[in-house]
């Protein structure tokens, strides 16, 4: 009998990922320097009057946090892609699809995670109500994981090219578009003191969806990227 | 790991096109348990490609590859190519932990005493970022030991190493070999070691 276990891959790779996030710190906090900085020019560029910047405030956020998590997606295969891991990912007892699916968990750990919770004061800051703020911090909660994992089937397709960048945004932009409409939506229904159920319910089914699909599509993809 | 009687590996007539043109042709070979093919060939002759054939990255443009039904590959395939897999940022020693979890060890063979033996001891602390190009390839070759394979696919090995990493890399050949494990290697110069169960393939 062999003592190779299938799972042991995927704690170590979120470990991995974790650890390199730590020693590259000025990387990893980019997406949220970005959203800190996009929605701080906002009231620069709308003017200070509470009630337009209220009305506005979630959509604003939700922009943001959706183009920071763009801005961070780059990162998600490209040294792995450059240094050789990927190869080594390939070769593990481990399905690649779960592995991929341990790599989004870590990016969104780094990069998605800090957003959501990060979103919802810097609307407040924008006059956003307090409990619209709560629904605005439940759709960021759902939705940036499915940010991860569409942008991931993105980058896994690129990773072999030299420029991928603006690629991949072309990419992935018009799948984000869905993620948009629902998230911005929530927080909108919730604002004009209507329920926002049926706006998170639909989000997450489709964080259900992408976390089935997307690792099987990503790890096509790398496949394809890696020949 | 086992013997058995059939080859862990039969190739024939292996074949692959770039832009439809032949890189290499009609290649059959048979790898067998404890022995090893030393593919050799010009720049560009498709040596790197042979092996990634081996590992699955890619796939035959022509021919066939059948594996010895009882080896998994998936769980006894190694791969060591130009690009190591190491992370600068990361340790010696953390390095040489994940890929010992990668392929699925959750114990396995102590990796202090791996980078001891390949004389990394002082330097178990050091980012492989910190390290020459020559310790690098040493941390990856690392690899090798603490998770165990019966199949290592080794694309240019001596790359990058002093004499004494040489030797050092013959010394893990042969005792991979005298365990019944496989290579396949691929190298410009000569093998110092003598092996028995040595085939060459020549791509040029």
């Amino acid at each position: 009998m062999s003592p190779q276990s299938a799972f042991a891959p995927l704690p170590a790779i979120i470990r991995r990922d974790l650890l390199l996030a730590m020693r590259r710190r000025g990387e990893s906090l980019t997406p949220l320097l970005f959203l800190l900085m996009v929605v701080s020019l906002f009231p620069l560029g709308l003017g200070p009057d509470p009630v337009k910047l209220g009305a506005s405030a979630a959509a604003i956020v939700w922009v943001a946090a959706l183009l920071s998590v763009l801005l961070s997606l780059e990162r998600l295969f490209r040294s792995d892609f450059d240094d050789g891991s990927l190869e080594q990912f390939a070769l593990s007892p481990c399905p690649l699809p779960a592995l991929v699916l341990s790599k989004v968990v870590a990016h969104w750990l780094v990069s998605g995670l800090p957003v959501v919770l990060a979103g919802p004061i810097l609307a407040m800051m924008l006059n956003l109500p307090g409990h619209v703020a709560w629904t605005l911090l439940h759709s960021l909660a759902l939705g940036t994981p499915i940010l991860s994992l569409v942008g991931s089937i993105g980058v896994g397709l690129t990773v072999g090219l030299r420029r991928g960048g603006i690629l991949v945004s072309l990419l992935v932009l018009p799948l984000y578009v869905p993620i948009l409409i629902f998230g911005a939506g929530a927080v909108q229904a919730a604002s004009g003191g209507l329920p926002s159920d049926a706006h998170l319910l639909l989000l997450g089914a489709q964080l259900a969806l992408a976390l089935v699909l997307a690792p099987i599509a990503t790890a096509a993809a790398l496949r394809i990227s890696m020949s | 790991m086992s013997t058995h009687l059939q080859p862990l590996v039969t190739a024939t007539d292996l074949e692959f096109f770039r832009d439809d043109i032949s890189v290499f042709g009609r290649l059959s070979f048979e790898l067998e348990a404890g022995s090893m093919v030393l593919v050799e060939g010009a720049n560009g002759s498709g040596k790197t490609t042979l092996l990634r054939m081996l590992a699955g990255f890619i796939q035959p443009g022509a021919g066939q590859m059948e594996w010895d039904p009882e080896f998994e590959h998936n769980l006894q395939t190694a791969y060591l190519g130009h690009y190591l897999g190491i992370k600068d940022e990361l340790t010696a020693l953390e390095n040489l932990v994940f890929l010992q979890r990668l392929a699925g060890y959750r114990t396995g063979p102590d990796c202090k005493a791996v980078l001891k033996d390949l004389e990394l001891g002082d330097f178990e602390d050091a980012t492989a970022g910190q390290l020459s190009a020559g310790q690098r390839k040493r941390v990856a070759l690392g690899g090798l030991l603490a998770a165990p394979r019966q199949l290592w696919l080794l694309d240019e090995p001596f790359a990058a190493l002093d004499r004494a990493g040489i030797a050092q890399v013959e010394r893990l050949i042969s005792e991979h070999l005298d365990n019944s494990g496989s290579v396949v290697m691929s190298t410009h110069g000569a093998l110092g070691v003598h092996l028995e169960r040595l085939q060459h393939i020549n791509l040029s």
